[in-house]
């Protein structure tokens, strides 16, 4: 048997808990989507507008934070294993950042969900973005952290995988698989500097009462260190599934393997210097600090670009040895018939108009038209909602019979699956965007104000929150089929045998042929710091010198004096 | 040209509702902006039309299965 | 389509690949196509953006 359950049942044991975390995330994010989607267009409203904010932060922490990341933990675990073809150093500490990560999301959960009693004063309806001066309750931010230091945990399992294996094979090529999740940790632990000096400095010492106040353009920009870089965390897996599986669904194989780890080492060195972009309306940090982090995200678009063509080929390589022919009629020959395939394609699809919504995101004087107004939430429900959510969605049809050793239950009604949500999306982002060109806010209950009117380019107001109405409703009909066929298909309704196919093929343009520097991981994590270093340290230390850690105004010396005594006299007080 | 697949056809019509949709914007983005009564009920017809015309096409010959 | 549906075979390497192409025989212009496409769009959605941001004339935001 060529199953990796079958292989490897303890390690499949873990990436089954990391995906039935994930969905369960998905499930209740994807109901609170629907609630706010009908509430702030006004078509139903069945929680109090002061809920609503309750509603968003669910939304976006099981959507963005829980679901993500449980799915590409999973993901990342079966990738390691398999691809170095060996078990985990030791399943108990696998065991123990899995149930870590657990232990934080109840926390979390605990907290955000006391916010819909008045029963405990449990509550955290900071939404995702969680920089002060919004203030949760401490268990909250503790959990956070948990969460956090479990993922962290994953990563240390990995590497210790990852060096045994090396250990053994001296000189040898690290695989791909294993290589991009190396990459995507060394980021991911570049990228958490922010967020857990944000809580542990200053935003938990602030919660617990043991400071009085926070600077909050400071935690704001720790934040964004950690927030924007976050979106690769996700959409690295995602990159990873379109590299790995998507040439071989569609009867192909890999087009170069150099590339697809170059573009990895890209993301490496580019994702975290770029958070600023999230500020440049923000007063306090200068111009030029902002001009600087929007040359590195345009400079992002690069492995973005890289994979669109890497990707593409693959496919076409598919297409045309199944039998296709022609400069597009080859796309008929994709095997659309296949719920993984198309619902990648698709996502892939969406990915390229996100990346069109992206490119004003990024440009200092276009992110002022549309900064704070719904075209924000459009970019990013193309991006982490279809380009990443439709990928993990697609590819579980694949990857399901993996781990549980059964087939899932039906092709078609999977297939249904992807096009509604693809569908859905398409209504709800078109008019997500278009509404933000018309000037409406995000993050609001109720966007209508007296004497405030939003004037459309074309069409009307109502019939664009009627199309967001729609797509919700969509959407979350295509969550439902979702979770009801993977309930059908993880407990093995149909008795539908497991297809026997777990060898991802080689690359047509193998490993041998990638310079022996990509490598070299030290290196890669050097330069990003480097880079690091020089978007960030300057704006912090200037917004610290003007305002001080804790929000007083003072000199750098007199603040770092400060930060050091100040949460002791709170305790001793 | 053979009559697709079912599952050719519900890729399709997925993307048939797009275009159907995106038309509308741009149409108005190049200054002719229909209201919504005209529009959807005539585009909607063409889709329709369309969609009957990929009915009638002969069946798949049962070599070629895959894909559309 | 008498594929896929419940049968065990999910993916196109079952029987499904008419002729192996290798790294040599392989031109992907299909892919230059449809990425010549892609660049198409954003360069037309590029002058379209002038047309909204600059020739408006409205007041700059900050």
């Amino acid at each position: 048997m060529n199953l990796f359950v079958d292989r490897y049942p303890e390690e499949a044991w873990i990436v089954r808990a990391a995906l039935a975390s994930s969905f369960l995330a998905l499930f209740l994010g994807g109901i609170m989507g629907l609630i706010q989607g009908l509430h702030r267009t006004g078509f139903l409203q069945i929680v109090q507008d002061s809920t609503y904010y309750t509603v968003l932060t669910l939304h976006g922490v099981s959507m963005v934070l829980l679901f993500t990341i449980y799915f590409l933990v999973g993901f990342f675990q079966w990738a390691v294993t398999d691809s170095l073809d060996r078990s985990a150093e030791d399943i108990r500490f696998t065991k123990l950042w899995y149930f870590l990560m657990v232990a934080g999301t109840v926390m979390a959960a605990a907290a955000i969900l006391g916010g819909f009693t008045d029963a405990t004063n449990l509550e955290a309806d900071v939404l995702y973005t969680f920089y002060a001066p919004l203030e949760a309750h401490p268990i909250f931010y503790i959990g956070l952290v948990t969460f956090v230091i479990g993922t962290w945990l994953a990563g240390v399992d990995w590497f210790r995988s990852w060096w045994a294996w090396k250990k053994e094979h001296p000189g040898e090529r690290t695989p791909l698989r294993a290589f991009m999740v190396m990459t995507t940790m060394l980021m991911w632990y570049l990228a958490t500097i922010g967020v857990a000096a944000a809580i542990l400095f200053f935003i938990l010492p602030w919660s617990l009462g043991l400071v009085d106040s926070v600077n909050s353009l400071l935690t704001r920009t720790l934040f964004w260190f950690f927030g924007h870089p976050v979106v690769y965390f996700w959409l690295m897996p995602a990159y990873m599934m379109w590299y790995v599986i998507l040439p071989k669904l569609a009867g192909g194989r890999l087009f170069s393997d150099p590339l697809a780890r170059i573009v990895f080492v890209l993301f490496l060195l580019l994702s975290v210097p770029t958070g600023i972009h999230h500020q440049y309306v923000d007063p306090g940090i200068a111009e030029g600090f902002k001009f600087v982090a929007m040359t590195n995200t345009m400079f992002l678009l690069l492995p973005s670009l890289l994979t669109a063509f890497t990707v593409v080929a693959s496919m076409e390589h598919g297409a045309r040895q199944r039998g296709g022919t022609g400069r597009l009629g080859w796309l008929r020959s994709l095997p659309w018939n296949k719920p993984a395939f198309t619902g990648m394609a698709l996502a892939g699809l969406m990915f390229a108009a996100a990346g069109f919504s992206g490119m004003v995101n990024a440009g200092m004087n276009l992110n002022y038209v549309i900064h704070n107004t719904l075209w924000v939430p459009g970019h990013f429900h193309l991006t982490v909602g279809t380009a990443v959510a439709l990928t993990f969605m697609a590819s579980t049809y694949w990857f399901l019979p993996q781990i549980t050793g059964n087939g899932v239950f039906s092709q078609r009604l999977g297939l249904v699956q992807v096009l509604l949500w693809f569908l859905g999306m398409v209504f709800m982002g078109n008019a997500m965007h278009r509404i933000g060109l018309a000037g409406e806010p995000r993050r609001t209950a109720e966007p209508f104000y007296d004497g405030v009117t939003f004037d459309t380019a074309l069409g009307s107001i109502s019939e664009l929150h009627f199309q967001i109405a729609l797509g919700s409703v969509i959407l979350t009909v295509s969550l439902l089929l979702f979770m009801a066929h993977l309930f059908l298909s993880w407990f093995d309704v149909a008795s539908n045998p497991a297809p026997d196919n777990g060898v991802i093929p080689e690359a047509l343009s193998g490993p041998e042929n990638a310079p022996i520097v990509l490598e070299n991981l030290r290196l890669w994590t050097a330069i990003a710091l480097v880079l690091i270093l020089l978007t960030y340290a300057l704006p912090l230390a200037s917004i610290v010198s003007a305002n001080g850690f804790f929000g007083s105004a003072g000199t750098l010396v007199g603040t770092a004096y400060e930060f050091a005594v100040s949460p002791f006299v709170g305790v001793v007080a | 040209m053979n009559r697709p697949s079912p599952a050719g056809l519900l890729v399709a019509l997925a993307f048939g509702i797009v275009f159907v949709v995106e038309g509308r914007t741009v149409l108005g983005m190049l200054g002719f902006e229909l209201p919504l009564s005209v529009y959807f009920p005539v585009a909607g017809l063409l889709l329709v039309a369309m969609f009957v015309g990929l009915l009638l096409l002969p069946k798949t010959n049962s070599k070629q299965v895959a894909g559309t | 389509m008498d594929s896929g549906t419940e049968s065990a075979s999910a993916d196109a390497w079952d029987g499904e690949i008419e002729t192996e192409i290798g790294h040599d025989e392989y031109d992907p212009y299909g892919t230059l196509t449809l990425i010549g496409i892609y660049f198409v769009i954003i360069a037309l959605l590029w002058v379209f953006m002038y047309f909204v941001e600059f020739l408006g004339e409205g007041p700059t935001v900050m």
